[in-house]
């Protein structure tokens, strides 16, 4: 964790991953309201991500999705012990100044919100609260962690419940890892070129396999099967974002949906913890109740997928 | 030497490697067999539903769980400590830490383990009050409150980097518990003979003194 940074916040960065480091292997999951939040903290989520409407809603809805309501992280954060995460705009840098003034502990720049602007990232090293930013791949990756993103996320396609995209993006980060740490040294200047990645940052791939800050997956996990997959694939630990709060959404008597959402919680949970064991991926996969209604990624516009938002 | 690291959730990863630099060997524990312990008390799938005792997978299960070789110590990483509360007791591990406090095997635990291991009272965790102190979750504030700074440890020579996240305070020490290290005048390291406590994560840095002060000399 010693990456060096060319702005010198090489100390309050070691902080921040520290948090994010913290969080692995325990799931992080998206909540609405405090009802939902405590539901997840019982279940044993290890964070909740704090958001006015989940990805599923915001895609069927349209217009133009922005920072929660401030009493509405107001009350998640009254209501859990657990750390609490929040969503800005990519590049709204004003929605993560009043976030970290909140006292939020780990703010997501996230593609499932509307971007405020289409061309650069929120420079994230000033900041004393830790990023999350999503990918589609390493260059990506690298390039938010540049900024100074303290975790990284698969984008995924978030709100389809379909976890396809997740898969690939995941595949795509390893994949690329796996190149460069086999490269010749002569090589890694056009590869940080050709990815439009920092060279030290390619230069930390190669000479230790990883990304200098935790790897998670989300975007599309719906069900303990989905979870234990991608920590397979190497995920540090798993975002369920629309997966638990829209499955079951047809019951109609509260208390009946809250106990069906929080097995599957507890379920997913179980999933991750001991994701190398297919007789506890079992166990998990038969306490789930319900499931949210998924997606097909390939029958969708291209403008309609939020992966695309973002560079 | 084998030394056990609970990895339900948390900074497992990274202690289990500052084990190795100092050429300790790690083993992962996510249930009491990981750590050569089978657990009387909580058969896992005794009361879940769809597997009642005496089921066939039940069975098939119980036959499958292969006690692995018990570690000399085990360490409790930082991570959320009521999840790790939820999940350990889910998997029996409080059982584990109970017979380990008393077999006078070392026990180190960091942060998240560092409350469930003491005292106090929490609305979300239930500690296993195996060390005689309360701890304060959260004491220091959010994260945006998280710090790095230097503290005197006894029985190392020179400062240590302490990296302090989102990390709680010990508010009452007992009489029979030794304070090692303080950060402005809170004590930060404790030790009741073979457990030891700190508020801090030791296994951010690439100093390993800490690791090797509490493990090496078993």
């Amino acid at each position: 964790m010693t990456t060096q940074n060319s702005n010198g916040h090489e100390k309050t960065f070691e902080v921040k991953v520290g948090l994010a480091d913290m969080l692995r292997g325990g799931v992080i999951m998206d909540v609405t309201n405090a009802d939902q939040a405590k539901i997840a903290e019982d279940a044993g989520a290890a964070s909740v991500m704090a958001l006015e409407r989940v990805p599923a809603d915001i895609r069927k809805e349209g217009g133009v999705a922005r920072m929660s309501r401030i009493q509405v992280l107001e009350e998640i954060m009254k209501s859990v012990e657990i750390p609490v995460m929040a969503k800005v705009r990519i590049g709204h840098f004003v929605e993560a100044q009043i976030l970290e003034a909140l006292g939020v502990d780990f703010i997501d720049e996230s593609e499932v919100l509307t971007p405020a602007d289409e061309e650069n990232h929120i420079d994230k090293h000033p900041f004393k609260v830790p990023f999350v930013c999503g990918c589609r791949n390493l260059g990506e990756a690298l390039r938010r962690i540049g900024e100074g993103a303290a975790m990284m996320r698969t984008k995924g396609e978030a709100g389809t419940g379909n976890v396809v995209e997740a898969v690939r993006h995941m595949r795509s980060v390893q994949g690329e890892m796996r190149r460069i740490q086999s490269m010749d040294r002569t090589e890694l200047m056009k590869t940080a070129k050709d990815m439009g990645a920092p060279y030290d940052l390619v230069l930390y791939v190669h000479e230790h396999g990883k990304l200098p800050v935790p790897n998670f997956a989300a975007g599309g996990v719906a069900t303990p099967a989905d979870a234990a997959m991608m920590m397979q694939l190497g995920a540090e630990t798993v975002f369920v974002g629309s997966g638990i709060f829209k499955a079951g959404s047809d019951i109609k008597v509260m208390a009946e949906r809250h106990k069906v959402q929080g097995a599957l919680a507890a379920a997913i949970v179980r999933a991750v913890t001991h994701f190398n064991d297919p007789d506890e991926v079992l166990a998990a996969q038969r306490d789930q109740a319900a499931v949210m209604a998924g997606l097909d990624v390939r029958s969708m516009a291209e403008e309609e997928k939020l992966a695309s938002r973002g560079w | 030497m084998l030394v056990g690291v609970l990895a339900l959730q948390g900074d497992y990863g990274t202690h289990a490697q500052a084990l190795r630099d100092i050429g300790i060997e790690a083993v992962e524990v996510r249930r009491p067999e990981d750590a050569g312990f089978m657990n009387p008390k909580a058969p896992r799938y005794a009361r879940k539903e769809g597997s009642t005792p005496g089921s066939s997978l039940m069975k098939q299960r119980d036959h499958k769980i292969a006690l692995k070789p018990a570690p000399d110590g085990l360490i409790l990483p930082g991570g959320e400590s009521s999840t790790i509360d939820l999940l350990g007791r889910r998997y029996g591990l409080d059982f584990l830490m109970g017979a380990f406090a008393a077999s006078g095997k070392t026990l180190f635990g960091t942060c998240a383990g560092a409350i469930w291991l003491g005292k106090g009272q929490h609305h979300k965790v239930t500690p296993l009050g195996l060390v005689d102190v309360d701890v304060e979750r959260n004491a220091y504030g959010r994260q945006v409150d998280s710090f790095i700074a230097p503290i005197e440890i006894n029985g190392l020579d020179s400062p240590f980097e302490a990296v302090f996240i989102r990390a709680p305070k010990f508010t009452r020490i007992g009489p029979d518990v030794e304070v090692l290290a303080e950060y402005n005048g809170d004590p930060v390291l404790v030790r009741q003979r073979n457990i030891w406590l700190a508020t801090f994560h030791p296994e951010r840095t690439a100093d390993r003194r800490l690791h090797q002060l509490i493990f090496g000399q078993m």
